[in-house]
């Protein structure tokens, strides 16, 4: 079965290596809400304007943007990206179906998340979990996809 | 649907892995379709069917329900 959407197999080393450090990077910063200086520049007021810094009723004449985050989420993005579109080494009609269903997988257990925490997460808190939120149907689909192909295996008998 | 891919396989004395060679997928693909997981494509099976000599129909077999 063709898929034209699946780049090479070669690119799953990168995606390892983006998607751990960036998620370990991401749960510290997320918890310790700590800002690296050296990571943060002064941009011109009338950039704040195009790039939204503090929003458009918000202006200063000279925000700080700090970049750790956007770093974070760029990798996490990529390196999630890499492993879920790089093919496996034989990529066929089972590994296929595999796919598929960690993709329906993602998507049902994203929505059921997200339905849980509108009801019983409410104010600040709420940032958090859309934090969460955009990287979760990418997280649960990879982590279906390589626990059936990789793990499962590994308890099976068979 | 049924198989009886262990069976032939145990005739030809080949493993999932040789198997899964000859037909170009992977192990995990014929385990699927050995333990009725999986039910492969019509090109999936005649492959498998090629390498035991035998008519698709005579590996695999229609349950109740397909």
């Amino acid at each position: 079965m063709k898929n034209n959407l699946l780049i090479s197999h070669r690119w799953k080393t990168p995606g390892w290596v983006l998607t751990i450090p960036a998620t370990l990077a991401g749960l510290y910063l997320l918890f310790i809400e700590e800002e690296f200086e050296h990571l943060c520049i002064t941009v011109p007021g009338w950039l704040d304007t195009v790039l939204w810094i503090d929003g458009f009723f918000l202006k200063d004449t000279s925000p700080t943007l700090c970049l750790l985050d956007e770093m974070i989420a760029v990798s996490l993005l990529v390196g999630l990206l890499l492993l879920a579109f790089s093919k496996e080494k034989v990529e066929d009609e089972w590994i296929q179906r595999v796919r598929l269903e960690s993709l329906q997988w993602a998507i049902l257990l994203n929505a059921v998340l997200l339905l849980l925490f509108i009801v019983f997460v409410h104010g600040t808190p709420f940032f958090t979990v859309m934090t969460f939120n955009m990287f979760t149907p990418l997280l649960i689909f990879v982590g279906r996809f390589y626990y059936i192909l990789h793990l499962k295996p590994l308890f099976s008998k068979n | 649907m049924k198989n009886i891919i262990r069976v032939e396989r145990a005739v030809l004395n080949i493993s999932q892995a040789e198997l899964a060679e000859r037909v170009q997928v992977t192990r995990q693909t014929i385990n699927a379709i050995e333990l009725g997981k999986y039910v492969p494509s019509a090109a999936l099976a005649m492959k498998i069917a090629r390498v035991f000599g035998k008519k698709v129909e005579e590996v695999f077999e229609l349950e109740d329900g397909d």
